[in-house]
């Protein structure tokens, strides 16, 4: 989720916790203010009433509501506590509604006679109250929720810009560029960050830079031992009379030494691929050298008893460096044929625009994606692991997509290009 | 004896090569620097040059350049471990007739020598015999007993690789490289070789009734020529 989305979602969640608590003090504070007003004008009218009781005692003939006079009652037997307030509803003669209310009782002696006495007050609505604070409540909230949006987005936009366009730059960033030059920013935590990342892109140049040199040295210089050892085993051989346990023993330095330097030259090769400046404007034609490979495979294809069916249209050429494009479809052809099974298929297929492999094949141990890595091979290769490899780094160096699936027991490998590119 | 000049600055890597050359009947001397090949490049006229580009006083290419500029008629190889497609370029635009990268065959490296010597000095054909077997490697026909011999492509490339390494053991990796070159690792081409090998044999015993590829244990095979 973006920043500024998930800040906004905060900010609105917070504004309705705070909204819900001050509502709701709102609410009790409003009632209790009014209940109290209430309790200071039913005691104003009992000190009223006290003053001349007998007073409201003729005026209750005249039906005023707001007393009744005590029903028979012995004298000076009035009830402890003298007054009290409660709260009842009554129905309002006028609507027929009942309404809440609250009552002062009080007791008196009026001409010698006990009397009770009950004021009452209409109160305030709680459902009312409470509807019309939750009212207020919610548009005030909606009001100041929509405000923050836009204020959070304003002050987003100008205070963040710095960070995105650091954080466009950090994006497009490939070791093998120079070292990242970041604009200044006015905010002191965005100028550390951009001087931070500048530092750490110049050490990751520069630790590229050196990885590079080291590979390029290493592999051309383990060359030459290897071709010595290799050649000290040739010599060796050429002794008479060896025994057969002797010839397992070359024959052992032989192939590691094969193996060692074949690992060395893909290793080297793979490296150098994604240093390959990319040629614009070059193209690599690819049907006659998918036939040569094929031959070049023909008595693996027989040994194996492999069906290879081809459906090659004629000039077909690859958008890519004639070089790499030779890499590409040897390892891409070589994969369809040892990694097979005895009496299996390869289907090749060459159009404007694609170039599909199919071939039988024991299905993946790992997910298809996997085999683009480094030394990740079937258990029964004898290769390096490196044949997918190369062809993925070199797709990726010159934008073209490849993909790898798997179904039905058939691998397919599928490249795929533009061809206004040619 | 054929002369061929080694320019190569490791010294033990000199030293077998030397030592396979010296044994496969050529007359070999060797110079580890630019400055020493100097010395010894006009001593002889050399049916091939061997040169390292990478010498630690000077570079191969300018040693090329230097022959050429002097009119030699030497066949010229470069051997060198930089195995890119600019640097094979670069090299026989040069002058070199032939580009060999290490780690090499030494059986490979002899096979070379011999094909630049056949196209530079003896102007191509010229025929390996053996026995009563007269083979063209540049015309591609091969006879036994004035008899042509019905070889396919690939019997015939690994009959001349095995005649030009007479008496020497050939392995069957050094074999397959021959043949398919070495971008194909991790192909099992044993097979490949074997299945080409047991008919070429069996083409050959046919018309001689003998046995004449040897085949070592484990390793390749060897033709021996029966002194």
């Amino acid at each position: 989720m973006k920043l500024l989305s998930l800040t906004s979602i905060y900010l609105a969640i917070i504004s309705l916790i705070v909204f819900f608590l001050m509502g709701s003090a709102l609410f009790l504070t409003l009632r209790s203010v009014s209940d109290k007003d209430t309790d200071d004008r039913l005691r104003q009218e009992q000190s009223q009433v006290l003053a001349n009781p007998e007073l409201f005692l003729v005026a209750s003939m005249g039906n005023i509501p707001f007393y009744e006079r005590l029903s028979t009652r012995d004298a000076g037997s009035i009830p402890e506590p003298v007054w009290f307030f409660f709260d009842s509803t009554f129905r309002d003669t006028l609507s027929g509604e009942r309404s809440q209310a609250r009552y002062l009782r009080f007791y008196t002696i009026v001409q010698g006679d006990p009397v009770e006495f009950t004021l009452r007050h209409n109160k305030l609505s709680y459902p009312e109250l409470f509807k019309r604070v939750s009212i207020a409540t919610t548009l005030l909230s909606l009001l100041f929720i929509t405000l923050l949006f836009l204020l959070n987005r304003f002050v987003f936009i100008r205070l963040w810009s710095s960070f995105f366009d650091t954080l466009k730059s950090v994006r497009s960033y490939e070791p093998d560029q120079k070292p990242l030059t970041l604009p200044d920013s006015g905010i002191v935590e965005f100028h550390t960050l951009n001087r931070t990342i500048e530092k750490m892109t110049v050490r990751i140049s520069d630790m590229y830079r050196n990885l590079q040199d080291f590979t390029a040295h290493t592999t051309h210089e383990i060359q030459t031992p290897l071709a010595v050892i290799r050649s000290k085993a040739e010599l060796l051989l050429q002794t008479p009379g060896l025994t057969e346990e002797q010839l397992e023993l070359i024959g052992s330095v032989s192939d590691n030494s094969r193996h060692l330097s074949q690992l060395n030259r893909s290793l080297s090769l793979l490296f150098k691929i994604g240093n390959h400046p990319i040629t614009e404007n070059v193209g690599f034609p690819a049907t006659d050298y998918i036939i040569r490979q094929i031959e070049n495979l023909e008595e693996v294809i027989e040994l194996q008893n492999i069906k290879v069916s081809r459906d090659l249209d004629e000039g077909v050429v690859i958008p890519i460096d004639p070089a790499m494009g030779a890499i590409l479809v040897q390892n891409l052809v070589k994969n369809a044929v040892v990694h097979n099974l005895p009496g299996g298929t390869v289907n090749i297929s060459l159009h404007p625009g694609s170039l599909i492999l199919q071939n039988s094949g024991k299905a993946p141990a790992h997910p298809t994606e996997h085999y683009f890595r480094e030394f990740i091979k079937g258990p029964d290769s004898k290769g390096l692991g490196l044949g997918l490899s190369l062809v993925r780094k070199i797709c990726l160096a010159t934008g073209i997509p490849v993909d790898y699936t798997y179904r039905e027991g058939l691998h397919e490998l599928r490249i795929t290009w533009d061809e206004k590119k040619i | 004896m054929i002369p061929v000049l080694i320019i190569e600055d490791e010294a033990a890597l000199r030293k077998s090569m030397v030592t396979y050359l010296e044994s496969a009947g050529y007359s070999c001397t060797a110079a580890g620097s630019y400055h020493e090949s100097l010395r010894v490049i006009d001593l002889q006229d050399y049916y091939c040059v061997l040169v390292d580009l990478g010498l630690p006083d000077g570079d191969g290419l300018s040693l090329i350049r230097l022959m050429k500029e002097n009119k030699a008629t030497c066949g010229i190889i470069v051997v060198s471990a930089r195995d890119t497609l600019e640097d094979r370029v670069r090299g026989l635009e040069t002058g070199a007739d032939d580009y060999l990268v290490k780690p090499f065959h030494l059986s490979e490296l002899n096979a070379r020598i011999q094909s630049v010597i056949r196209r530079t000095r003896r102007g191509g054909h010229i025929s390996l015999t053996y026995r009563g077997l007269a083979v063209d490697p540049e015309g591609k026909t091969a006879t036994l007993g004035g008899e042509q011999l019905d070889l396919t492509k690939k019997e015939f490339n690994i009959l001349v690789y095995l005649l030009t390494n007479l008496n020497k053991v050939v392995t069957k990796d050094s074999i397959a490289e021959h043949i398919w070159g070495d971008n194909f690792y991790g192909v099992e081409y044993s097979d490949a070789v074997y299945t080409h090998m047991k008919n070429l044999r069996r083409k050959l015993e046919q018309k001689t009734g003998e046995i004449w590829i040897q085949t070592v244990y484990g390793m390749g095979y060897k033709m021996e020529d029966g002194k």
